[in-house]
């Protein structure tokens, strides 16, 4: 999509959430996490601290994990975007979500979200993480029930970790 | 939430420089997006106009040339982290960007930005000052180059001229048989504290070249010279006992105040650690790049 060459208060953008092409304008200053919660109704991807500091309102852009509070939703234009919401298929819950169940990596569920698209990039990028790996990964995603070491128990299972 | 803005998005330098200098104070330059989002959120910071120079080419290599890294001020942390010839090359450069903040911030954040914008407590600006690194400005005037030792004026403040933009960093390796270390301490995103050496030993195990940085202490990052030349020629354990016995210069250079990462005292205290740790991590390590 062509770029703002004049200064502009909105900015046309054709965006794909989820397999779901959508096509409009969007307030500069509107972001990610207001787009996808406020227009298009996915509750999913969370609001916390809004300064990428916990990661709940993490969403993947063209496979790229982001923290969708401070990412503007025109960055997305003529991209991928991936939350909670597209993970399963069919009714049939993604791998890591499964693994997030067995393991009760949820307490109140408030960072599960976030947590999980975390992961998600963590395995597309590695698909056999170290414990080391995934604790530097999962640095900047907070869990304030302290469920780190059922999230961690929980991907090495995914991950075919044989411990 | 963030209050309205406008937004342009230049496609060539000569484009970003008009539009700097028509708007003047007005604009700003936003590449990452992630200290100038938050600075806005938190009110810290108004722009009525952000301009996206991502679009900008020219920006965004990541390259080796004459031994030296030159790094487009567009290039992420994470690129830079997950780059092959870094790691080869400068691997203490990849492993100083593996702990940047979080996955987010640096699929997002710039080096061009981080530097830019002069935050004290920067990880790059540390690690790239013992290296000698260089920043290359640009602006409707021509391009400079300018040791990233005189880019700094104080927090948040730098040699940059209005509708001046940064556009590349150039790093040159360490000098032949010099080794290095980095060493970050803090519990919250950013680094309390960091320190920076490069050190060659002679044959006779005396140290011929160093070149020691810290950061985050003082309002800007800084090379210690004085420390630097006060320790050549030393042997190494003498090294060690005359860091241990420099707070007061320490604190003389860097200036220290207390605040949320810790007291003046523990700062200096610190400094004077992490410098012997980083030393010995130097010439024990097999750190060249
Ligand atoms: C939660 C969090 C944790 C962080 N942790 C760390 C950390 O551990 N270590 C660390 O070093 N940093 C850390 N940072 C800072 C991080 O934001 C920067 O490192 C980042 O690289 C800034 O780049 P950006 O492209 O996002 O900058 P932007 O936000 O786009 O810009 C920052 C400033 O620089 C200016 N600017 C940007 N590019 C240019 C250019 N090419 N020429 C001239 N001016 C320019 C902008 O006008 C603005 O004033 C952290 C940030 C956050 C939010
Ligand atoms: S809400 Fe975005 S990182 Fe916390
Ligand atoms: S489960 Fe409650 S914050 Fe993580």
């Amino acid at each position: 999509m062509d770029k703002v060459s004049k200064a502009a208060r909105t900015v046309p953008v054709k965006v794909t959430v989820n397999g779901e092409p959508w096509e409009g304008e969007v307030r500069c200053e509107e972001t990610l996490l207001g787009f996808l919660r406020d227009r298009l109704g996915l509750k999913g991807t969370k609001r916390s601290c809004e300064s990428q500091v916990c990661g709940a309102c993490t969403v993947l852009v063209d496979g790229l994990a982001v923290s969708s509070c401070s990412y503007l939703a025109w960055e997305a234009r003529d991209k991928q975007v991936q939350t909670i919401e597209g993970l399963a298929c069919g009714g049939k819950l993604d791998p890591v979500q499964e693994a997030f169940v067995k393991h009760s990596a949820v307490q109140c569920g408030y960072c599960t979200p976030g947590m999980i698209m975390m992961v998600k990039a963590l395995l597309m990028e590695n698909p056999h993480p170290s414990r080391e790996e995934i604790r530097n990964w999962l640095n900047g995603s907070i869990c304030r029930c302290g469920t780190y070491v059922a999230v961690e128990q929980a991907i090495l299972d995914v991950a075919g970790a044989t411990e | 939430m963030l209050r309205p803005f406008e937004l342009v998005e230049p496609t060539s330098l000569s484009e970003t420089f008009g539009c700097l200098e028509h708007h003047g104070e007005e604009a700003k330059v936003y590449a990452g997006g992630s200290e100038l989002l938050v600075a806005m959120r938190l009110g810290l910071l108004h722009s009525k106009m952000l301009v996206n120079i991502k679009h900008v080419p020219g920006m965004d290599q990541l390259e080796l040339e004459n031994g030296s890294l030159r790094v487009g001020s567009l290039v992420t942390h994470r690129r830079v982290e997950t780059s092959a010839l870094v790691r080869e090359r400068f691997p203490l450069i990849a492993r100083m960007e593996s702990k940047v903040a979080n996955v987010r911030v640096r699929n997002v954040g710039t080096l061009g930005g981080n530097l830019a914008f002069a935050e004290p407590h920067s990880d790059p600006a540390t690690l790239f000052l013992v290296y000698g690194a260089e920043v290359v400005l640009q602006s409707s005037r021509g391009q400079r180059r300018i040791p990233l030792s005189e880019f700094f004026v104080g927090p948040y403040e730098t040699v940059m001229e209005p509708a001046e933009i940064l556009v590349e960093i150039r790093i040159p390796s360490f000098p032949q048989g010099m080794k290095g270390a980095y060493i970050r301490w803090g519990v919250l995103e950013r680094p309390a504290l960091n320190v920076a050496v490069g050190a060659r030993l002679a044959e006779d195990r005396l140290l011929e070249a160093v070149r020691v940085a810290v950061g985050c202490v003082g309002p800007i990052p800084i090379r210690l010279q004085q420390l630097e030349e006060s320790l050549r020629g030393m042997e190494l354990s003498a090294a060690y006992q005359h860091i241990g016995s420099s707070g007061t210069a320490v604190r003389q250079w860097l200036a220290p105040v207390s605040d949320i990462f810790g007291s003046d005292d523990y700062k200096v205290y610190m400094v004077k650690t992490l410098l012997q740790r980083a030393l010995r991590q130097a010439v024990e390590g097999d750190d060249h790049g």
